[in-house]
């Protein structure tokens, strides 16, 4: 029984941490933007608006699925990758930022979570 | 340890491209990305199977990485219900005993309580093994359970039933050995609240650490890289039937590929962040994943046998002794037997080369597998069934000796070593054709006879073609089936994915093209249909393999049921000689079914037995009737293009037919070699033999090489290296990196021996020409015997040779046109009749001496195989009565027999009172009723109503009206016998001046002709140069068939017909092939129906023409004004420009 509560424990702290600021309303930026990299590949910073802005914490990728064949052309990938993370700018509150990554490797920074 | 998990992942979960509408991606392909990738490991775990197991470790060993093995199955408890799908790993380093398990453990999945299981949980009908098999296969350590997102466990988990999904776990590890659980990790990215999300990742991992259990991380692989989703996407649309955008449970997302290490580890950092793990747990992932790859790392040799032969064993192929020695005793005698009559210098030289021949096989240890073969082939002809050697395996003495083959091999100039030698490094093969319809039979004689714990039958993997390729991609698009249908029956002659190429190239596509421009979703097509082509689409029983062994069958291949019921390995012919699989191509032949009833029809009727064995293979009469090109209906000859090349060379000997056979293959005809061999047979050319060396072995063919047995004797004879290496060096011959090393070879050794730098020139422009093309003799020779055969009886037994032929339809012709040649032969074909017609073609001595083919029962479209097999069992009949109460027929069965006149001896064979016959059958009225197989008749009379004087011909079946015998046969039998189905545009083909297709041979070459008829073949071989020549066999009811040939630019002017118009109008010119031979290059074609229906309007035109009183001069004059208005070309031509074209 110490098991499941264990468990069940886990589970309830992994939604409260994200589920409060899902709810918030996003603000839609979609600028291009330069990111760097770490070893790992995962994004450590980003440049918006000359800005450098530091990633806090393991970022989260996510790839969403297309509905591919009612576009043109044959595709080459058949989800997008959009990753999730938390960054501040030069020390200021951290906000929650969606940023997506082009086949190409090109990086846009599509929402701003607040 | 911790470099090696920077740069490298072990893959523990993959399907490849072998788990049918799963997998997508080729296990070469996988291997080699792991290994680019930095990998030293991968495991294939295919969904159900070991299907792509084989190929696996063999793409391992050539990358240099292990390789693991495995099989994704579903699972059930001891009450049937579904415990979901598990991963289920071998262990490796157990000499053999984890692979062994995991081999029983996919056969047991697969064996048959699926029906007992589906009726408990209605859906699961797949294979599936009980918990219970499972847990004593993974005993003494030998298999790894991983319970992953599919398990029971892992569902539970994704319903958030963390209780539930603990004491499913606890089930488990009750249940299996201890260790043999393992927890698998899969994270695909994918959206928060969907399959693949971290969140259940990151609690089954919990659950592990909780439960003490390790937890590995896989990536549950469906494709080597992120652009295969796509294909994964269709094979998806395809296993559920439906569209992509009606999938219920599409792939979540692009995710499931083969992942270098950074991208895996950057998962396993985002699955353990996702919940709260202690410290250590993203490296006791990785690690507890790279630890259980090393226990599952395979040893090729050691774990798979992989390379070692294993023959049954001795006391099941009745050898009590050494089976050397018995080899010997056996050959030896048999040698006594066969070349007794043949002079003791034949039997010397026999001897010679069967000690020859025992010493390789001595030295690689075969004995077994000669006594094996050869035990099979004596018990097939216990059963009384035919037997014919083919492939290499003919030129062996011993294979003689032994009877498993029946050409004589030293008189043939056949080669031991093209069959055997100790360089060649593959297991030998030995093809064995049987009766067709005896096949199944042989089959399970064989493994009553060595037991089903050592046979098993092979299966092939069929892989996308075209067609199958454009319907599943249409499928998955959702396009309508009426235009996927349109567009699939133009898929053909092209590989699907050369489909945009061909759009461009090919005139009769030309319409499609245009639609793809037009359509966004079509264009889609395209791509996808060429991206299925290739893959492997699912496993089927092979035609003819079966594999032989010992009792340890099972514990090297996973068996399932066939479609036959008997065993079928999980491998392919590609992965017996690697699994040291001993495997007997048992074929089944329809021609050696075909011969084999005429040679019964011959016995029945006059009490004489051929053997067709012992008929004298130098004939006059059958080599007449060969050069006569008549060869419709016999073996290998009987296509357009053999029956020109046939014309051409003219056979004389049973050499000749040998040559022939092998010049018509698609490399000696793409190489050009039918050509240069006429020339030097019929003296235009004199023979060069290049050297006096190599006159010996160039004789036979005029100087030039055709066989793969004169490359060899070249080689030796340049080198002196031996018939073995040899063969060696002709193989890489079509390995153009092979050649400078294997030329730099031959050019010193034979200036060595004596022979001129011109001379080395010379011959080896003809060796490197050669290349991989050619044909063995020893095939050719084997082809030729059935030929040869088949060519006899229809020279001396024609009546015979055809009934066998209506009856097992051996060749590439239809019926109606074998029909059309026993009419040409004087052999009637006789209608049906329920008192004469059986359940074959039989023949009948005709009153007037000569003899008929009565048509067989199963002809009869719609009829069942149960009341065909009353009429026979019933005949002959009284009465119609009698008839009735004795077979019961339905009513549609019983019409279409009154229709078609099988009926006709209740009426006094009168045709004229069918229509009465029908009239009253059809107003018979009953009860359905349920008959016993053999029942008792009622001799009760059933008389048709003799009607006369003023009502004689009163009644008139609507059905009858107005329908010849021809439309009645065509309708109900879908063969017309009675008289030739053209005959009714024989009025027509007059007036147009059509030349009768058993005429065209009196013609000179150069004629202007119209042809025409029914399309009966179309063929397009392999042609040098590379353009694609379409051949069309016409039957106008006149002869046999008339072929025409359409060159690359008279295809551009006849577009879709020259593939789609069935009756046609040709216009061309003669063609002589040969003394005999006569073909028609096509220039035009139209359709008939069009034709008939165009000169039916000019007639009415003329009509009115004539009644205006036009002058018939005036009309000629003005024809003669526009000759060049045929040129124009278009289907649109009238009969009088077609005419004017005729008499020009």
């Amino acid at each position: 029984m110490q098991v499941f509560l264990t468990i069940a424990h886990q589970v309830f702290i992994i939604i409260t941490r994200h589920e409060p600021r899902e709810y918030t309303l996003p603000q839609i930026i979609d600028a291009p933007v330069d990111v760097e990299l770490s070893p790992d590949g995962d994004p450590r910073a980003f440049i918006w608006n000359r800005f450098e802005h530091t990633v806090i914490g393991q970022p989260q990728a996510v790839f969403k699925r297309t509905r591919w064949w009612e576009d043109e052309g044959t595709p080459t990938r058949i989800d997008t990758e959009l990753w999730r993370l938390d960054a501040s700018r030069g020390g200021e509150e951290q906000h929650r930022y969606d940023l997506r990554r082009g086949i190409d490797g090109s990086w846009t920074l599509a929402l701003d979570w607040g | 340890m911790s470099n090696a998990l920077a740069t490298s992942f072990a893959h523990l979960h993959v399907a490849s491209a072998y788990s049918t509408h799963y997998g997508v991606t080729l296990p070469e392909a996988l291997a080699e990305q792991a290994a680019a990738q930095g990998a030293n490991f991968l495991a294939v775990t295919d969904r159900d199977g070991l299907y792509g197991a084989v190929k696996h470790v063999r793409a391992c060993e050539i990358v240099g990485i292990r390789p693991g093995l495995g099989a994704e199955l579903a699972v059930h408890d001891e009450e049937y219900r579904p415990l979901g799908r598990v991963v289920v790993l071998a262990h490796g380093h157990t000499n053999g005993r984890g692979y062994a398990a995991l081999c029983r453990a996919v056969s047991s999945a697969h064996d048959g309580s699926a029906g007992q299981r589906s009726a408990l949980t209605p859906g699961s009908t797949g294979p599936s093994i009980s918990r219970d098999r499972l847990a004593d296969l993974a005993g003494l350590a030998s298999l790894t359970v991983l319970l992953g997102p599919d398990s029971d466990v892992g569902l539970a988990i994704a319903r958030r039933d963390n209780a539930d999904a603990a004491a499913r776990l606890i089930h488990w590890r009750r249940a299996l050995p201890a260790q043999a659980v393992v927890l698998e990790i899969v994270c695909h990215l994918a959206e928060s609240g969907t399959v693949g999300s971290v969140t259940p990742a990151t609690r089954m991992l919990a659950l592990a650490e909780n439960a003490g259990l390790p937890a590995v991380l896989s990536n549950a692989v469906r494709y080597g890289t992120p652009d295969e989703a796509v294909t994964a996407d269709l094979a998806d649309a395809a296993r559920f039937l439906l569209p992509l955008a009606e999938l219920e449970t599409p792939q979540t997302n692009g995710q499931a590929w083969l992942k270098p290490a950074g991208a895996m580890r950057q998962v396993a950092r985002m699955v353990v962040d996702a919940g709260l793990h202690d410290d250590g747990a993203l490296e006791r992932l990785l690690r507890d994943t790279e630890q259980l790859a090393d226990r599952c790392s395979l040893d090729p040799v050691l774990d798979i046998g992989l390379g070692r032969p294993r023959m049954p064993e001795a006391r099941i192929i009745g050898v009590t002794g050494d089976p050397v020695t018995e080899l010997w005793r056996r050959a030896t005698s048999g040698i006594a037997d066969l070349y007794s009559m043949s002079g003791s210098r034949a039997v010397e030289a026999a001897h010679a080369q069967l000690a020859h021949e025992m010493k390789t096989v001595e030295h690689l240890g075969f004995a077994s597998y000669f006594l094996t073969v050869s035990r099979v082939a004596d018990i097939i002809r216990g059963m009384g069934i035919r037997i014919q050697a083919r492939g290499s395996g003919v030129g062996s003495v011993l294979n003689y000796a032994l009877r498993t083959s029946s050409v004589e091999p030293i008189g043939n100039g056949l080669l031991w070593e093209r069959f055997l030698s100790p360089e060649r490094q593959t297991l030998p093969d030995i093809d064995i054709d049987v009766e067709s319809a005896r096949r199944h039979d042989i089959y399970r004689e064989v493994f009553r006879a060595f037991g089903s714990d050592r046979v098993s039958l092979m299966s092939m993997t069929n892989a996308y073609r075209g067609r199958g390729a454009v319907r599943d991609a249409g499928l998955a698009l959702g396009l309508p089936d009426a235009q996927i249908n349109v567009i699939a029956k133009q898929m053909w002659r092209f590989n699907a994915r050369d489909f945009r190429r061909a759009l461009e190239e090919k005139p009769e596509l030309e319409a499609l093209a245009a639609e793809v421009r037009e359509s966004q979703q079509l264009d889609l097509l395209v791509d996808l249909t060429a991206k299925l082509d290739r893959l492997p689409r699912h496993i089927s029983v092979h035609p003819c393999g079966v594999i032989l062994s010992d009792a340890s069958l099972l514990d090297r291949t996973p068996v399932q049921a066939s479609g036959m019921g008997l065993p079928m390995s999980q491998y392919d012919k590609h992965d017996m000689d690697p699994m040291g699989l001993i495997k007997l191509d048992i074929l089944g032949v329809r021609m050696q079914s075909a011969m084999a009833h005429a040679v019964e029809e011959h016995h029945r009727l006059t009490g004489e037995s051929i053997d067709l064995d012992r008929v004298p293979l130098d004939d006059p009469k059958t080599f007449e009737l060969i050069r006569s090109t008549r060869t419709l209906g016999i073996f290998q000859i009987e296509s357009p293009g053999q029956m020109e090349l046939v014309g051409k060379l003219q056979p004389e000997v049973f050499n000749d037919l040998t040559v022939e056979i092998s010049l018509f293959r698609p490399g000696p005809m793409k190489n050009n070699m039918p050509l240069k061999y006429l020339q030097a047979r019929h003296g235009e050319v004199a023979p060069d033999y290049i050297h006096p060396r190599f006159e010996l072995i160039l004789r036979e063919t005029n100087g030039v090489v055709i066989f793969h047995e004169q490359v060899m004797r070249l080689f030796d004879e340049l080198t002196g290296c031996g018939l073995g290496k040899a063969d060696v060096f002709r193989r890489h011959l079509g390995k153009p990196e092979q050649l400078p090393e294997i030329e730099e070879y031959v050019r010193e050794r034979a200036l060595a021996r004596g022979f001129s730098v011109a001379v080395i020139d010379q011959v080896w422009t003809v060796l490197a020409g050669f290349g991989s093309f050619g044909f063995a003799k020893a095939h050719g020779a084997a082809f030729a015997l059935p030929t040869y055969q088949s060519a006899w009886l229809k020279t001396h037994h024609p009546a015979a040779f055809l009934a066998g032929l209506l009856t097992h339809d051996p060749g590439m012709w239809p019926k109606d046109l074998i029909v059309a040649e026993a009419r040409v032969l004087g052999v009637p074909v006789l209608p049906l009749d329920v008192q004469s017609s059986a359940l074959d073609y039989r023949v009948e001595d005709l009153a007037d001496g000569s003899q008929g083919i009565r048509l067989a029962l199963p002809e009869l479209a719609g009829s069942t195989e149960m009341e065909r097999a009353r009429i026979a069992q019933h005949q002959p009949f009284s009465s119609l009565q009698d008839f009735r109460d004795r077979v019961h027929p339905r009513r549609r069965t019983f019409e279409a027999l009154a229709r078609v006149g099988a009926l006709d001896t209740f009426i006094g064979y009168d045709r004229a009172r069918r229509h009465e016959l029908l009239a009253h059958i059809q107003s018979l009225r009953g009860t359905a009723v349920v008959i016993r197989a053999d029942q008792l008749a009622f001799e009760v009379e059933l008389p048709v109503p003799q009607y006369s004087g003023d009502r004689a011909g009163a009644i008139t079946s609507l059905e009858l009206r107005g329908r010849t015998q021809t439309d009645l046969e065509l309708q109900d039998l879908n063969l017309a016998v009675g008289s030739h189905q053209m005959k009714r545009f024989h009025a027509l083909f007059k007036e147009l001046g059509v030349t009768p297709a058993s005429e065209l041979g009196n013609l000179p070459g150069g004629t202007e002709v119209l042809l025409a008829g029914v399309r009966r073949a179309t063929n397009t071989p392999p042609m040098r140069g590379g353009r694609r020549v379409v051949f069309i066999s016409l039957d106008d009811g006149t002869g046999p068939v008339s072929n025409v040939v359409f060159f690359h630019d008279a295809q551009e002017r006849v577009g879709g017909h020259v593939f789609q118009t069935n009756y046609m109008l040709v216009r061309g010119r003669t063609r002589r092939s040969g003394a005999r031979g006569v073909s028609v290059t096509g220039e035009n074609l139209w359709d008939l129906f069009d034709v008939a229906r165009q000169v039916k309007e000019r007639h009415t035109v003329e009509r009115v023409a004539a009644e205006e009183a036009a002058s018939a001069a005036a009309y000629a004059a003005e024809l003669a004004a526009q000759p060049a208005a045929l040129l124009s070309s278009r289907p649109g031509g009238t009969l009088h420009h077609l005419n004017a074209a005729q008499s020009a």
